[in-house]
């Protein structure tokens, strides 16, 4: 009997893992939570959970007894634990950060602080410089892999407005080819409407955010640009804003650092991939 | 929103969930190895293979992540096997700590992440520095009584080394495959449970700690070594590719950023709960503070490199 139990117990526990892993994967959830390099490897894992829990209901009972499966509080207490973080957790995932977890975070502002940014230890524009362009599918069609190849051009929409990711203000921070394309001239740009936390003399800037993902969402951190609004906007931290400005690339502190004057801000829905990688 | 804890239950789930998402794959991949190793592999083959010389025996262990190479979570249920069929602890140790830094994966994402800045250096350092610290463990666990280093139901497995367990051997290929399962999802359970404090432990942390307090911290290098060592084993990364996430802590010095890299796959919250269930609580605490404390001042006198 206790060891029917405790076979169901563990075919239980298995087919909830796997369950959860897939219905995470086949909703589209799974982009919230993975680098698309490691979303296979989640389809995979949850196949093969659900594969084992069918496996262990239909084992030869000397299969279950070699393995010491045996109930006990322990192994009711462990299934505890192996089912109720997971269940309270899928419930109550938003699948996307809040303000406070963003904020809690070191805004990367220069190229330097970026994952996998390439620059030469100089700092300066060279030809092994390799630029990494936002990967939301948004707006880098006529965007090549270089800076060398005087082909990374960015895009202008309907209004001849310049439209840039925020990555690509950092980048122009440090190399004068994509500086050239933005400086002085009108940009938009979306992102999410966040305080800024540093770097605001006057108290009148705002920073308009993407998390930028290396494996999962844990380790998204907010790539920040700030802007100055033409009036602070009455929007809730975190909404997702089309900013149109004019882009500037004032020095601060001894560095040039990007920035969008005279910004317009609107409410806008969230992409269909909100992170950058 | 400025202290420096906030909670957030929906912020806490989105990061636990995705810690689960991403480790979990190779907590089974490690798990399924564990019990092929079970069924399959003759006792004491890896014995017979690696050096009788236990010093000898370790400088050869630490290096197998090369062949073997597999991540932090999914190298402890492979050890645990491993010891059941006659692996020396202290080998198995070498193995387990090294691997996860020790292996062309690593190396190349390493370099990868540090180019621009010294990523030969970094990534040379990264692997010497994560295969002498995995020796010197080995050697030091190799003169300890077993009973300060392993839980009981460990030390009852190495025992009675386990040929074909169960007598799955006499059932053919097919008791083995069915003993393999067996042996397979038992490790699996056993090991998230672990896993799963462990990343509910990462994913508070990560979600409810106001970051901005360890930047202070930078320009100092003793504290900038302790507070990324600090934040390595907080955050849990996969040592795949935490490299992209050290390297981008622009304001460390290079020295910070080594500790980071050696001292994160061998120690973090999630691995500490891992480890638990394998090793006695006591060593792991003892394995956690001596790592520090050891990478810690070996990153330090690297200061000569990168002053």
């Amino acid at each position: 009997m206790t060891s029917t139990f405790h076979r169901f117990l563990t075919a239980g526990v298995l087919m909830l893992w796997g369950t959860i892993l897939l219905t995470i994967y086949f909703t589209g959830r799974i982009c919230a939570y993975l680098h698309p390099n490691f979303q296979p490897f989640a389809l995979v894992a949850g196949c093969l959970l659900v594969c084992f829990a069918s496996l262990v209901l239909i084992a030869p009972a000397s299969a279950n007894a070699h393995s010491g499966a045996r109930l006990s509080v322990w192994s009711v207490l462990t299934s505890l634990i192996l089912v109720a973080p997971l269940l309270l957790a899928f419930s109550n995932t938003l699948d996307s950060f809040g303000a406070s977890t963003v904020a809690n975070r070191v805004y990367v502002q220069d190229l330097a602080q970026l994952p996998s940014a390439q620059l030469p230890a100089s700092g300066q524009p060279s030809g092994t410089v390799e630029v990494p362009l936002p990967d939301d599918g948004s707006n880098t069609a006529q965007s090549t892999n270089t800076a060398q190849d005087d082909k990374y051009l960015l895009p202008r929409n309907k209004q001849g407005q310049v439209q840039a990711q925020i990555v690509d203000f950092l980048y122009a921070a440090q190399l004068p080819e994509i500086r050239d394309q933005l400086e002085g001239k009108p940009v938009e740009v979306i992102g999410q409407l966040m305080p800024a936390k540093t770097n605001n003399p006057k108290g009148n800037r705002l920073v308009v955010v993407r998390m930028m993902m290396t494996c999962c969402a844990a380790d998204a951190q907010p790539i920040a640009l700030p802007i100055e609004p033409q009036q602070k906007p009455e929007l809730p931290e975190m909404t997702w804003v089309r900013v149109t400005g004019k882009a500037a690339f004032p020095i601060e502190g001894g560095h040039r650092k990007p920035l969008i004057q005279n910004a317009a801000i609107e409410k806008i829905d969230a992409p269909q991939d909100p992170y950058l990688y | 929103m400025d202290g420096a804890f906030h909670f957030s239950l929906s912020d806490f789930s989105f990061a636990f969930l995705s810690i689960l998402l991403e480790g979990l794959p190779f907590l089974l991949l490690g798990t399924m190895i564990a019990g092929v190793i079970d069924q399959f592999l003759p006792v004491r083959l890896m014995t017979r293979l690696l050096p009788r010389n236990p010093y000898a025996g370790a400088l050869v262990s630490g290096l197998l992540g090369i062949l073997f190479p597999i991540c932090e979570c999914g190298v402890v249920p492979i050890i645990r096997r491993l010891m059941a069929k006659g692996l020396p602890p202290a080998n198995a140790i070498t193995y387990m700590l090294a691997a996860p830094i020790v292996n062309p994966i690593v190396a190349l994402s390493t370099y990868a992440a540090f180019r621009g800045q010294s990523p030969l250096e970094v990534t040379l350092l990264r692997l010497g520095l994560g295969y002498g610290v995995a020796v010197a463990v080995g050697i030091v666990v190799h003169n300890l009584p077993l009973r300060q280093v392993l839980r009981t139901n460990v030390i009852a497995d190495i025992a009675q080394p386990q040929g074909l367990s169960g007598g799955a051997a006499a059932a053919g290929i097919p008791g083995r495959l069915w003993g393999a399962l067996a042996v397979c999802v038992g490790d699996f359970l056993s090991m998230t449970v672990y896993f799963v404090l462990g990343a509910a432990a990462a994913a508070l942390f990560n979600t409810s700690v106001n970051q901005d307090f360890i930047v202070p911290l930078a320009t100092n290098d003793w504290l900038a070594t302790g507070s990324l060592m600090t934040l390595a084993a907080m955050l849990s990364l996969c040592s795949t590719t935490d490299a992209f996430i050290a390297a981008s802590f622009s304001m460390f010095p290079t020295i910070a950023k080594l500790a980071f890299l050696v001292f994160g796959p061998v120690i973090s919250l999630k691995l500490i709960f891992l480890y638990s269930s394998i090793f006695r609580k006591r060593f792991v605490f003892g394995l956690a503070v001596g790592l520090f404390v050891v990478i810690g001042l070996l990153c330090m006198r690297l200061r000569v490199v990168w002053p």
